[in-house]
């Protein structure tokens, strides 16, 4: 009896051991393993091209010490990847400023209309504004900002009416993307329908809407070519929408600075360039598909980017800074004017359709 | 004796009375929008604004306006396979365990609410087109949700009178 209990305890302590063993093994295989909750498709280009090989980077500068598991399925839904990310129900996740109205009131300011059609360049000029200037009113207070970027500019897509002047906006229902776009709706006389983009082939072919504001690259992305064509690209663009990966702050402080400092080289300016660069290679393909379908694809003449801009610029700019000087961004005016200046002086307003390269 | 239980209970059952009401008024609100915002969008090109998020609200509300009539009435569903086997006591104790789960259950789900109520309150949470403040639609979710919980509790003392089904 007294044998048997001596047997088992050591065979006990032996399993135990071994356990042990294998549990160290892991630990050293990645001292931080971050989770990725992922809900862009796995056959999207974004994900092919940009934040796949972006979290197989993070494994490879940190030698192996911080690794990104992208989770199969998205974790809470799309409004709610913020706070996942904060709560630590996620480690990682890429937000959508605009899915939580009220909450990123200063950060709209990339969704401002006429900042810039070309992609590479107001992608990073984002990131750069958003880490000198609007970093310290604390919008992200609970997470640490990985990067965060505009994305393809929007342009006006119809079904059935073409657009000439400012007049024709006026009565278009029109599904509207986020709450920073109501004013631009407003000050066109559009109707905004508020659905998600998932159900716009649903909606426009039942008549439900007239049209879309979108960046091009969703046209091809949600099968939209035949059913809307009609395209009007608005030099410099209708709209942007301002995308943030996050990380969980508790998580992200037990990485150690140097990985921290290597991950961040990685992400930030650069990520945010590489965005842009690949919204300008899938906004071209969607042109290239539109023409190859015989659309109307058109950009605006000269006379009606002049009266859209005159009639949006001042008006959508001030409700803007109205909502900034609010919470405490007393130079709002300024930062906008040295932002809107400093983008069109890097030519962030291209006059071609699609892609320059074309 | 059946008139004084009722009397015990007579608070909740005039809150249920008023949940209900007010469902189905939600109800109709409801059905109002939609009728409203479909008329207006295709003869007058003017749908009403917001509908998307109004309907959204008024959902949620009738849905949890709905438990506390739910939890006194033990209107939930109840399934028990033995119950040819077990007696009328046993019978009872498991409606009784049955409605304090219930009340476990809705208490953790005021306590997740109010969570979420705090964090939309702090981060002021509105919706898109009409800026109407999540935090105030999350309290009267959390209150419904608290009410529940103590109709759970009430029907507890009704055990005792309600017939029990057997086959």
């Amino acid at each position: 009896m007294w044998r048997q209990t001596l047997y088992s305890l050591l065979v006990a302590r032996f399993c135990s051991a071994l356990v042990f063993f294998f549990v160290m093994q892991n630990m050293a295989f990645a001292d931080v393993l971050l989770r990725y909750s992922s809900w862009i498709p796995n056959n999207h280009t974004l994900r092919i091209d940009v934040f796949d090989p972006w979290a197989r980077q993070v494994e490879k500068v940190t030698d192996g010490r911080v690794k990104v598991e992208v989770m199969p399925k998205v974790i809470g839904s799309l409004a709610s990847q913020f706070d996942a990310v904060k709560n630590g129900i996620a480690d990682i996740a890429l937000v959508v400023n605009g899915y939580t109205p009220g909450r990123f009131p200063i950060s709209e300011i990339g969704e401002l209309p006429f900042l810039g059609d070309n992609a590479p360049i107001t992608s990073p000029a984002y990131y750069r504004l958003y880490d000198s200037r609007l970093k310290k009113y604390g919008e992200f207070k609970g997470v640490h900002v990985l990067s965060t970027f505009t994305v393809g500019s929007g342009h006006l897509f119809t079904a059935e009416k073409k657009i000439n002047s400012v007049e024709d906006f006026s009565g278009l229902k029109i599904r509207n993307p986020s709450g920073s776009t109501l004013p631009l709706m407003d000050q066109l006389k559009m109707i905004p329908v508020q659905k998600s983009i998932t159900e716009t082939y649903e909606l426009v072919s039942t008549g439900v809407v007239d049209g879309v504001i979108m960046p091009r690259e969703a046209v091809e992305g949600y099968k939209l070519v035949e059913i809307l064509p009609h395209f009007l690209q608005v030099p410099g663009g209708l709209y942007n929408s301002v995308l943030t990966l996050a990380v969980n702050e508790r998580k992200w402080k037990s990485i150690s600075e140097q990985d921290r400092e290597s991950i961040m080289e990685i992400s930030g300016e650069t990520l945010a360039k590489t965005i842009g660069e690949t919204y300008q290679r899938i906004d071209g393909r969607a042109v290239q598909a539109m023409k190859k379908n015989g659309s109307d694809v058109r950009i605006a003449s000269p006379a009606l980017t002049n009266n859209l801009a005159s009639l949006l610029k001042e008006k959508v700019d001030t409700i803007w800074i109205e909502k900034a000087q609010k919470r405490g961004m007393d130079d709002a005016k300024s930062v906008l004017a040295t932002y809107r200046k400093s983008l069109s002086d890097a030519g962030a307003t291209s006059s071609s359709i699609g892609s320059p390269q074309e | 004796m059946k008139i004084q239980v009722d009397n015990e209970n007579s608070i909740l059952d005039r809150v249920e009375s008023v949940c209900v009401n007010m469902a189905c008024l939600a109800l109709i609100v409801l059905v109002a929008l939609t009728v409203c915002d479909v008329l207006g969008r295709n003869f007058m090109n003017s749908p009403v604004p917001g509908t998307t998020e109004l309907s959204e609200i008024c959902l949620a509300v009738v849905v949890f306006l709905g438990f506390p009539g739910l939890a006194l009435r033990k209107a939930h569903i109840m399934v028990d396979l033995l119950d040819c086997l077990t007696s009328e006591r046993w019978k009872r104790g498991q409606v009784m365990l049955g409605a304090v789960l219930g009340f476990l259950a809705f208490t953790g789900l005021a306590y997740s609410m109010t969570d979420l109520l705090l964090q939309a309150y702090y981060s002021d949470d509105v919706t898109l087109q009409l800026q109407i403040p999540l935090a105030a639609v999350l309290f009267v979710l959390s209150v419904l949700c608290v009410m529940t919980a103590i109709s759970f509790l009430g029907s507890l003392r009704r055990v005792k009178d309600q017939e029990v089904s057997s086959c």
